[in-house]
């Protein structure tokens, strides 16, 4: 029972991290209505942008963070002016295709950057685990867990407190609705998309700090942890993006204690292909209107 | 010929399969993140057939095909309560399954003194059947592209028929489809299974080319490939995929002197293209507008 | 012919439909006015089978079709247009009709792929005819999405009578028309869509249902509160409180 809970307290530490990239993915998606494929490759070109620092000039880790995640908003802004901005709407395939081609582009810029294949990243800290009781509780995962809860906070502070964050919301509800009060939506999907890449800056630096190396199949595997969390909770959902963040940390790491190494990932991914077929709309679903259903279920 | 172009030749070929399998979906109106699973399926069911159980060839191609047809057939009956994100998720979560669940696949024979067959993440070794039967690779390249152009004719026909026209509606307008007094579900899941066993014969080829698979082949960067080559070359007609894979894997190929830099050359190509040709190149608008520009060409001669 | 009896239905709490009851025989020209949200389009969906109704049943030829699936109950001899206009706008006009002919009761499985030539062209033929019947003949190869509203309008018809139904359910086939345009499709309804079919007809143009409509049926919040003859509905109290409660009558 002990190690049940132990992985449990890891899993929600580890999947902090996690809800903190799909938290990016919502957002984009709710704004932007289209998938962001190059958004963990932008988050990775920010990573090897600080490790660069980290290597070359043995610079501190709150600088290796600033570079993260100014690296990974630079990225961010390219990727959104290239895929999105520039791609006229309603051809939201072409937009995902496109982020398809710059997450290749991004990643031989990184592996062109730094041809090794893994580099360092500095330690988020150096002090021994904190004991509670029969638990452990490594201090990296209580750093990222602590970090991620006051980004949510922050997160939800810019999004319902001030006029930014209801331009955001207004734009995910109704675009033309939005473009006639005046919104200058550009403008708003510019920002949002910054917004984003930073809080993913910020988990990417969270989460390689805690493994103190960074790889550049980085990109690839937080796109799909955060496209993970974010399905398993409910698209669209920011309280559902957390949730399956957290979830998706628990079965990983019970799975990799009870099943071990093979099973870890299967487990992930068996659960969110059962949640699609059962429950589409995700645990926490924005649940399909009646109407859809119903449509749904006779088509 | 020499070698390497005929193997880049065959590799355009079996690539050529999936991008066609990732393509009848699209027109359909689906975008699956997952066509490769049913590549490794027949990859790893007609390796197991020639290398291990002694088939010929093209019964291992046939048994892999069908099974990769069959599977196809589950997912897409599964996925149809799923629409659009949801479906490409769900086609992910399985692909990437049934990588993983290759990795921990072991099923080993002895043969001539040695253990023969998949042994998880170590790969699948010594499918040698093209070899032990004196087939050359420029033979084996024929043999492929024979397949190749009758899969294309049949599309080609498919084009013109009924058949290939309620895929283009499901596609475009599901409810109005269903609205024609046209099973949907029906037609939807007999697309997944064409798809399916499209992709199981190039995994066919492809397992018999290569002689060994590895479960990291068939990751999510080779779907998503094969779902790109058709979103660029155009959903106009079959032969849109083909100009996609022809151009990724043909002329970058060719430009040896970008080598390291060919990911960030080809995603910047493929990134401008798409901003002017958000349908890819051959679009349907496109397609038609030739189709009418050549009746009328014909009409005048008359 | 149709009859729907005690139909209910709703969505999300919300009463779409209450106890509805309507009689249409064959050859009934029958209009369908309401304000926005009174259950119109819902009815349609309903007699469709999009939806399947929490309550009451709807018989077509006394067979029960609540129920059926969607394209079941096409099959049987039912055809409709769409409030939003759904055509197939990357096919070409002719073709939009051409697809409504694959579930005719002649065209078998096997001939989904491999048409019969004899066949083919006989469909094609009144493919043509019925292009013809609309006026689009001459804009038969133009994309679907290329074409002013009245003329996707008018191949929405077409694409409704390719099957022969027996059934017409026509969702606001003026929707978006100016009155001169709202005066040719009535015309076009008149001629083509009339003879030989039943029709349902959802409008909010009062002139155009007045001219084509023999019997008038009005929903509001879901209920049916009149029904009869064009001019005597269009004076009953209640109707006009109805609408001018919401936003007073469209005349066009």
């Amino acid at each position: 029972m002990t190690d049940f809970i132990q992985n449990c307290i890891d899993g929600v530490m580890i999947g902090s991290g996690y809800a903190l990239l799909a938290i990016g993915f919502t957002i984009i998606f709710g704004v932007l209505r289209r998938v962001n494929l190059s958004y963990g490759p932008s988050i990775m070109l920010g990573a090897f942008v600080g490790t660069l620092l980290y290597v070359q000039f043995q610079a501190h880790a709150v600088v290796v963070a600033m570079a993260t995640v100014v690296g990974a908003v630079l990225a961010g802004m390219y990727v959104e002016r290239v895929c999105f901005w520039a791609i006229r709407r309603g051809a939201a395939v072409a937009s995902m295709v496109s982020s398809f081609a710059i997450w290749m582009q991004l990643e031989e810029l990184a592996i062109v950057m730094l041809p090794e294949r893994t580099y360092p990243f500095p330690p988020l800290t150096e002090t021994a685990p904190i004991e509670i009781g029969p638990f452990f509780l490594r201090s990296e995962h209580l750093t990222m867990f602590v970090v991620a809860v006051v980004l949510v906070a922050v997160v939800h502070t810019v999004l319902y407190r001030t006029r930014f964050g209801l331009s955001v919301r207004a734009v995910s509800e109704n675009l033309l609705a939005a473009r006639f009060m005046g919104i200058n939506v550009d403008a708003v999907m510019f920002w949002a998309f910054a917004l984003v890449s930073a809080i993913g800056g910020v988990a990417g630096f969270l989460i390689l700090a805690t493994d103190q190396q960074v790889t550049p199949y980085f990109g690839l595997w937080a796109t799909f942890k955060g496209l993970i969390a974010m399905m398993l909770g409910g698209m669209g959902s920011l309280p559902g993006a957390i949730l399956g963040g957290l979830i998706l940390g628990i079965v990983e790491v019970q799975s990799l204690w009870y099943l071990g190494n093979d099973y870890k990932d299967l487990s992930a991914y068996f659960l969110l292909f059962l949640v699609l077929i059962i429950r589409p709309g995700g645990i926490l679903g924005h649940a399909l209107s009646e109407r859809e259903r119903a449509a749904f279920r006779r088509v | 010929m020499d070698d390497y172009v005929v193997s880049i030749l065959s590799n355009i070929g079996m690539i050529s399969f999936l991008a066609l399998s990732a393509y009848l979906l699209l027109l359909t109106g689906e975008i699956s993140f997952g066509q490769q699973a049913f590549f490794a399926i027949s990859a790893y069911l007609s390796g197991i057939a020639t290398a291990m159980w002694g088939w010929p060839l093209w019964s291992g191609l046939l048994l892999g095909a069908l099974a990769a047809a069959a599977a196809a057939t589950v997912i897409g009956v599964l996925t149809l309560r799923l629409r659009g994100l949801y479906f490409s998720i769900a086609t992910l979560a399985f692909a990437e399954m049934v990588r993983l669940l290759f990795v921990i696949f072991h099923y080993q024979v002895v043969i001539d003194g040695e253990p023969v067959g998949p042994d998880g993440a170590e790969g699948f070794r010594d499918i040698r059947w093209v070899f032990e039967n004196n087939i050359s690779v420029t033979e084996y390249m024929v043999i492929i592209y024979t397949v190749l152009v009758i899969v294309l004719t049949l599309f080609f026909l498919l084009e013109r028929s009924r058949l290939g026209s309620i895929f283009r509606m499901l596609g475009e307008d599901t409810l109005l489809t269903e609205m024609q007094g046209l099973n949907v579900i029906r037609f939807k899941v007999l697309a997944s299974g064409i798809a399916g066993f499209i992709a199981g014969i190039g995994g066919g080829f492809y397992a018999h080319f290569a002689t060994y698979l590895e479960p990291q082949n068939f990751s999510v960067m080779l779907g998503v490939h094969a779902l790109v080559y058709g979103l660029i070359g155009g959903l106009g007609t079959a032969l849109g995929p083909l100009i996609g894979v022809g151009l990724d894997i043909g002329f970058l190929e060719a430009i040896r002197a970008i080598q390291g830099y060919r990911m960030i050359v080809f995603g910047g190509l493929v990134a401008v293209l798409l901003i002017f040709m958000p349908r890819g190149i051959l679009d349907e608008e496109r397609i038609h507008w030739f189709r009418l520009t050549w009746r009328r060409w014909r009409d005048a001669k008359r | 012919m149709l009859s729907v009896e005690g139909l209910s239905h709703h969505f999300d709490g919300v009463e779409a439909l209450v106890d509805l009851n309507l009689q249409v025989a064959k050859g009934d020209v029958v209009g369908l006015i309401g304000p926005n949200g009174s259950g119109k389009t819902t009815l349609f969906n309903v007699i469709t089978g999009i939806y399947k109704p929490a309550g009451g049943r709807i018989r077509f030829h006394d067979r029960q079709i609540s129920g059926l699936k969607p394209h079941e109950i096409i099959t049987l001899g039912i055809a409709r247009t769409f409030q939003n206009l759904r055509i197939y706008k990357r096919m070409t006009v002719s073709d939009n009709v051409w697809v409504a002919q694959h579930s005719l009761p002649d065209v078998s499985l096997k001939e989904l792929f491999f048409a019969r030539p004899d066949k083919e062209r006989e469909h094609r033929e009144e493919v043509e005819r019925l292009l013809e019947l609309v006026f689009l003949a001459e804009r038969r190869d133009t994309l679907a999405q290329n074409l002013t509203l009245q003329d996707q309008r008018r191949l929405e018809l077409a694409r409704a009578l390719a099957r022969s139904p027996e059934l017409l359910l026509l969702d606001e086939p003026a929707g978006g028309m100016t009155p001169a345009e709202t005066e040719k499709m009535a015309a076009l309804i008149r001629d083509v869509a009339v003879p030989g079919h039943t029709c349902i007809i959802i409008e909010h143009k009062m002139d155009m249902i007045a001219s084509l409509c023999s019997r008038i049926c009005v929903l509001n919040f879901g209920r049916k509160i009149a029904e009869g003859r064009p001019d005597d509905v269009l004076k009953h109290p209640q109707v006009l409180e109805a609408y001018l409660g919401h936003e007073g009558m469209v005349h066009a």
